[in-house]
């Protein structure tokens, strides 16, 4: 799949010129350094999260060297729970003891930006939104705002410095909040190697008309996986879909006496939509979850 | 309370009350003693549950278990245990009759139920059962059993006591909410790993982690 191999690419590409030019003064440019940032930096802090009746404090520390990223995330309320990044292995710990481990599978900067910013700026608007002052640091805000009515919008606090996200809020199509990530305290190491970790070839995915009847404009299947385990006796076939910055997964399993109930579900910016389809002999349940509006998830199980 | 009330209130629960009733019930619910009447009409859907089966029957024994291995280790000896004892000699000796057996199984509902853990604490239920036994134990053998006619007796589970019948959880949602953390956790995982925000994404998922402990 040479198409696979292009954003990575131009990515490299984008990057030995945002090394070159290093004031970046447009949103575009803001993005890219944003996203080379992330994921290149070693960078650590103190993370809350909020949405409508919830706060939650996490300490999150962020490393790359040859081996790939690593990164953990342990919640300091609460039960000590931690999660663990080391490539593209995630580890699941309750009070120190793995509960799971998953391999992530499909990996590919399709979430990233990828296909470029020109990809990207087919569905949504990239601007500077001024400047601002996030964790006692001065930092940049830029605002990716949708085109349609299909997917959410993020306002972020970059920093001026390393381009790294101080603080992002996600926004509904009409531009209400509806969750917050902020550093409460931050720090960073530039890093002078840059990670190349290589993008494995994998196996084709199917066609995303042969799983979905109905996709929102823009979205392209990046991920797919039989016999995920969703919980300790279920299992379910998962697809993923990534518009370059928003995300969805549809969860296709047989209909049982103990799915889940048909319903949506919101979580700040993650709604959940469960259908049940009763077929001849054997039902189906399609669970759609992601970071988009509630609209388009419902669109897309009842096209089923 | 009147009879008649209590009638309405049946009613009520069956969907049959005319206005008239539901007028008296709410007018009686606001007037002094409405308390008394709120409880009647929670014990009531209580009962109801029980009878239905609507509880868990797994749950129930599950964590009617662990409140007995909480209670064989509480330290506190002599007067304790006795009255444990004797609450269990009793609970057997009428143990035959039908009515026996679902007061039983209600006043264990009701155990379970009250003394399910508070989601904003993270104490596991057998620890949590040990530290708030010393509540209970008074008066789940003094008062469960004899007092109330069927069975089911508000049981003190600590300082929570006031606010104890509205934290009624339903085992289903419960599940059905243990599930959904599933997908959720899956979805994150993805998208910290291929989105652009790193790690943060998994944050969103704690909510559930913390509800299901």
């Amino acid at each position: 799949m040479i198409r696979k191999f292009i954003p990575t690419l131009s990515l490299m590409g984008v990057l030995l010129v945002s090394q070159a030019v290093k004031a970046a003064d447009t949103a575009d440019q803001w993005l890219q350094r944003f996203n080379d940032a992330m994921h290149n930096y070693e960078y650590s802090g103190v993370l809350v999260y909020s949405r409508e009746g919830q706060l939650d404090a996490v300490e999150l520390s962020h490393d790359v060297n040859e081996q790939g990223e690593h990164a953990r995330l342990s919640y300091l309320d609460g039960l000590p729970r931690e999660f663990l990044q080391q490539g593209d292995r995630i580890t699941r710990k309750i009070s120190g003891e793995v509960v799971a481990s998953d391999r992530i599978q499909g990996r590919n900067p399709s979430g990233r930006f990828s296909g470029g910013l020109e990809r990207v700026k087919q569905h949504y608007q990239l601007q500077l939104k001024g400047q601002g002052r996030v964790v006692g640091r001065p930092a940049v805000i830029v605002e990716i705002v949708p085109r349609d009515n299909q997917r959410l919008g993020y306002r972020l606090w970059l920093d001026k410095e390393s381009a790294l996200l101080l603080k992002s809020v996600t926004l509904d199509p009409l531009a209400r909040e509806l969750e917050t990530f902020q550093f409460t305290s931050f720090s960073f190491t530039a890093k002078d190697e840059q990670s190349a970790a290589a993008t494995e070839e994998e196996a084709p995915l199917s066609r995303s008309q042969e799983i979905l009847p109905w996709l929102p404009d823009g979205f392209e299947l990046f991920m797919q996986k039989q016999a995920v385990v969703v919980s300790d006796n279920h299992l379910a076939n998962m697809y993923s879909w990534s518009d370059g910055v928003s995300t969805f997964s549809v969860f296709v399993e047989p209909l049982r006496a103990d799915s889940l109930k048909e319903g949506h579900h919101q979580y700040g910016a993650t709604v959940v939509v469960v259908r049940s389809i009763h077929e001849q002999n054997q039902g189906r349940v399609i669970t759609v979850v992601g970071e988009i509006p509630l609209h388009t998830a419902q669109k897309i199980a009842a096209a089923f | 309370m009147s009879d008649n009330i209590h009638q309405s209130l049946s009613h009520l629960m069956d969907n049959e009350a005319d206005e008239l009733e539901l007028r008296r019930i709410l007018k009686a619910c606001d007037e002094q003693g409405g308390e008394q009447l709120a409880d009647t009409w929670h014990r009531y859907h209580l009962v109801r549950s029980v009878l239905h089966k609507e509880f868990e029957q797994e749950q129930l024994v599950d964590i009617a278990d662990r409140i007995s291995v909480a209670l064989e280790l509480e330290p506190e000896p002599a007067r304790r245990k006795k009255l444990f004892e004797n609450w269990r000699l009793r609970a057997t000796q009428i143990s035959d009759t039908w009515m026996a057996k679902g007061a039983i199984a209600a006043s264990v509902a009701a155990a379970v139920v009250l003394l399910m853990p508070n989601p904003q604490q993270d104490l596991p239920v057998a620890q949590q059962v040990a530290a708030q036994s010393s509540g209970y134990q008074q008066t789940l053998p003094a008062r469960g059993l004899q007092q109330s006619p069927i069975g089911v007796q508000r049981v003190s589970a600590g300082p929570d006591l006031a606010q104890a019948p509205y934290q009624l959880v339903d085992n289903q949602k419960l599940r059905q909410e243990r599930l959904i953390r599933g997908y959720l956790m899956q979805h994150s995982e993805y998208v910290a790993t291929n989105g652009t925000h790193g790690m943060m994404p998994i944050v969103r998922v704690s909510g559930y982690q913390a509800a299901g402990q």
